[in-house]
């Protein structure tokens, strides 16, 4: 498989794993936040649970669509001046900023956010709170997973602009705008 | 060297300010900034490496524990669901048949929509652009002049930022410390001001020049019972969704949260009753939800570690210490935070503003003591909170940068120039600008309603 090829797969992985993670953590959030207001508005019961549930949901929607946006183009970009740049200087840019602040980031998060994971995990950390859920690691595990979701997202954009850089693809990446802001 | 060492900070900001227009993602140049400068410190012995260890618990503390934030995705996915469903479109048609009598019915029908729908899209350029997409056709087609009808939308797509429960308001109460429900119910009194002085306005031109907004065509009749029944279904449901999206928190009687996903349900629900549900509609609105929450906290966690290393380098002591330099007093310096707030404007989306600006001039905002003109330091807040909101909407619509003017132009059809929009908006500044002036004049207007939930 060309080297092109490969970015493509391992793109297309990003984008499924995306959507699934989109699907398995909206509904659900709304799912719990809408049975825990019935319950705390109308029969007074309020769990701690499914509170602490709601910001798992969330937290785990930020962190493991990172990558999945980052392919999506749907991260913010100020492109006042990036609009009238040539192709080949938007790609420099793209894969300088890959290489000298997306890689170093998810590393930091990956390893550090690794640490932080496993800690919680050999300290069988729990909730703060007397009634709230078990078992930390679970959901700072996200953060060195989202790292590395996000990171391998950049690396193949990464390649995908050397790539245009040297003449033997077409365009720069990332190029699809599933979600430019309008 | 040591010049270097004592003024990290500013060069921080300054790299930040030239480095944003690379056109890279806002959130990784943030990072990229604190990760350089971090570097940098490290070279010069003033940052320790093992300081990065705090960047994933930053991070998470900033998302984690968090029994607000969850509301957002909620929002987005109310917001997202009505536009996509068509349930907007619905609603707009309707409102221009309801209003018919009005003069300039549709663009007051338009500024309606801005206030139910707008707030929920998230992002003015999101507004703007569905506003002008669902609208802007059927105005030039019945003969609106382009500059009105582009005006009208504009105005009404970034009432969006300002009225709740617009996702910006979230984060304002954040930065400054003020309770969600205060900061929902600041902006509500200035915001329904300058609708009642857009629409005076809109009646008024139609009034003086038939020209610039000729009344809607013949509708076609049908019996009042099937009217009522599609008034009920198209109007009636989602403004009652939303109204108790926002009474529910507003009154105090839910969280946001909980509000929040009642408004989602709730969406839901009105997609099944209007038949527009389908896997494919689900799949895109929950996708572009999760893209959009990436989106906005990326820069919100990016804007974390940005000001850890800032603050590392005692950056906060520096901006503040450099505006005091200036040697305004109280109002001095909060109307050149407005003024700066105004220029970023032109430039970037309200995210970064918030993000990023806010907790540069956090200490400054600090310091700042309005509490006798407004009668309690809490309420100076509340009322300094709404003062930034719409400073903020007011710089989106301003020429020639105006954020909101150029993604109009974006979503409007070919024959609209850039020319028509910058005519258009002109009187909408001038309102704008009068609605801050009363603001300033009669804090009240804030922070009437506010104090009064209180109690």
């Amino acid at each position: 498989m060309s080297v092109i090829g490969a970015c493509h797969a391992l793109e297309r992985g990003i984008i499924w794993l995306g959507a699934l993670v989109a699907w398995m953590t909206l509904i659900p959030l709304i799912a719990v936040s809408v049975y825990d207001m019935i319950g705390r508005q109308f029969f007074n019961v309020g769990s701690t649970r499914l509170q602490e549930l709601e910001w798992h949901f969330f937290l785990a929607v930020v962190m493991l669509s990172l990558g999945y946006a980052y392919l999506h183009n749907a991260h913010v970009r100020i492109d006042i001046l990036r609009d009238r740049f040539a192709p080949r200087t938007s790609a420099w840019i793209e894969l300088l900023g890959c290489l000298l602040v997306l890689v170093p980031f998810c590393t930091v998060l990956i390893v550090y956010g690794g640490q932080f994971a496993l800690n919680a995990f050999v300290q069988m950390e729990v909730a703060r709170a007397a009634l709230g859920l078990p078992m930390r690691w679970i959901i700072k595990s996200c953060l060195p997973i989202g790292g590395l979701l996000l990171l391998l997202a950049g690396l193949s954009v990464a390649i995908r602009n050397a790539m245009f850089l040297a003449g033997r693809a077409t365009g720069p990446a990332p190029t699809s705008g599933a979600l430019q802001r309008g | 060297m040591d010049f270097l060492i004592d003024n990290l900070a500013l060069f921080m900001i300054l790299a930040l300010a030239l480095l944003l227009f690379s056109g890279y993602p806002v959130a990784l140049v943030l990072i990229g900034v604190a990760l350089g400068f971090g570097l940098i410190g490290y070279i010069l012995d003033q940052f320790p490496l093992i300081a990065l260890f705090n960047i994933p618990l930053r991070i998470y503390s900033t998302l984690a524990e968090n029994l607000i934030y969850p509301a957002v995705p909620m929002l987005l996915f109310m917001g997202i669901a009505l536009e996509r469903s068509g349930i907007g479109r619905e609603l707009l048609l309707c409102l221009q048949v309801l209003l018919r009598r009005v003069p300039a019915s549709q663009a007051v029908a338009v500024t309606v929509i801005g206030i139910i729908l707008a707030p929920s899209a998230g992002l003015v350029g999101a507004s703007v652009a569905t506003l002008a997409y669902l609208a802007l056709p059927t105005m030039l087609e019945s003969g609106y002049k382009a500059s009105f009808a582009t005006g009208s939308i504009a105005a009404a797509g970034t009432l969006g930022l300002i009225l709740p429960p617009a996702i910006m308001l979230f984060f304002l109460a954040d930065e400054l410390g003020v309770l969600i429900s205060q900061m929902f119910l600041s902006t509500i009194v200035p915001g329904l001001v300058l609708v009642v002085l857009y629409v005076a306005y809109y009646i008024g031109a139609a009034l003086l020049d038939l020209r610039i907004a000729p009344p809607l065509a013949a509708v076609p009749v049908r019996s009042p019972l099937r009217f009522a029944l599609y008034v009920a279904r198209s109007l009636a449901l989602p403004v009652l969704l939303i109204a108790m999206v926002l009474g529910s928190v507003i009154a105090g009687l839910a969280t946001p949260t909980q509000s929040a996903c009642v408004g989602a349900a709730g969406a839901i629900l009105l997609m099944l009753l209007n038949r527009s549900i389908s896997r494919r509609a689900m799949h895109e609105i929950v996708q572009r939800t999760a893209l959009m929450t990436a989106m906005v906290f990326f820069i919100a966690l990016a804007a974390t570690v940005f000001s850890y290393v800032f603050r590392y380098f005692s950056g906060d002591t520096l901006v503040l210490e450099l505006l005091r330099g200036l040697g305004f007093g109280d109002w001095g310096m909060l109307l050149t935070m407005l003024a700066i707030i105004f220029v970023l404007g032109f430039f970037i989306d309200w995210i970064e503003i918030a993000l990023i600006t806010l907790p540069i001039f956090e200490p400054v905002l600090k310091a700042l003591d309005f509490s006798t003109y407004v009668g309690s330091p809490q309420l100076a807040s509340v009322w300094i909170a709404a003062l930034i909101a719409l400073t903020l909407q007011t710089s989106f619509l301003t020429p020639p940068f105006g954020f909101a003017l150029f993604f109009l132009k974006g979503a409007s059809p070919p024959s609209v120039a850039l020319r028509d929009i910058y005519r258009g908006i002109v009187p909408i500044v001038a309102i704008q600008l009068l609605g801050i002036a009363l603001v300033l004049v009669l804090p009240g207007l804030a922070t009437w309603l506010a104090m009064r939930a209180a109690g």
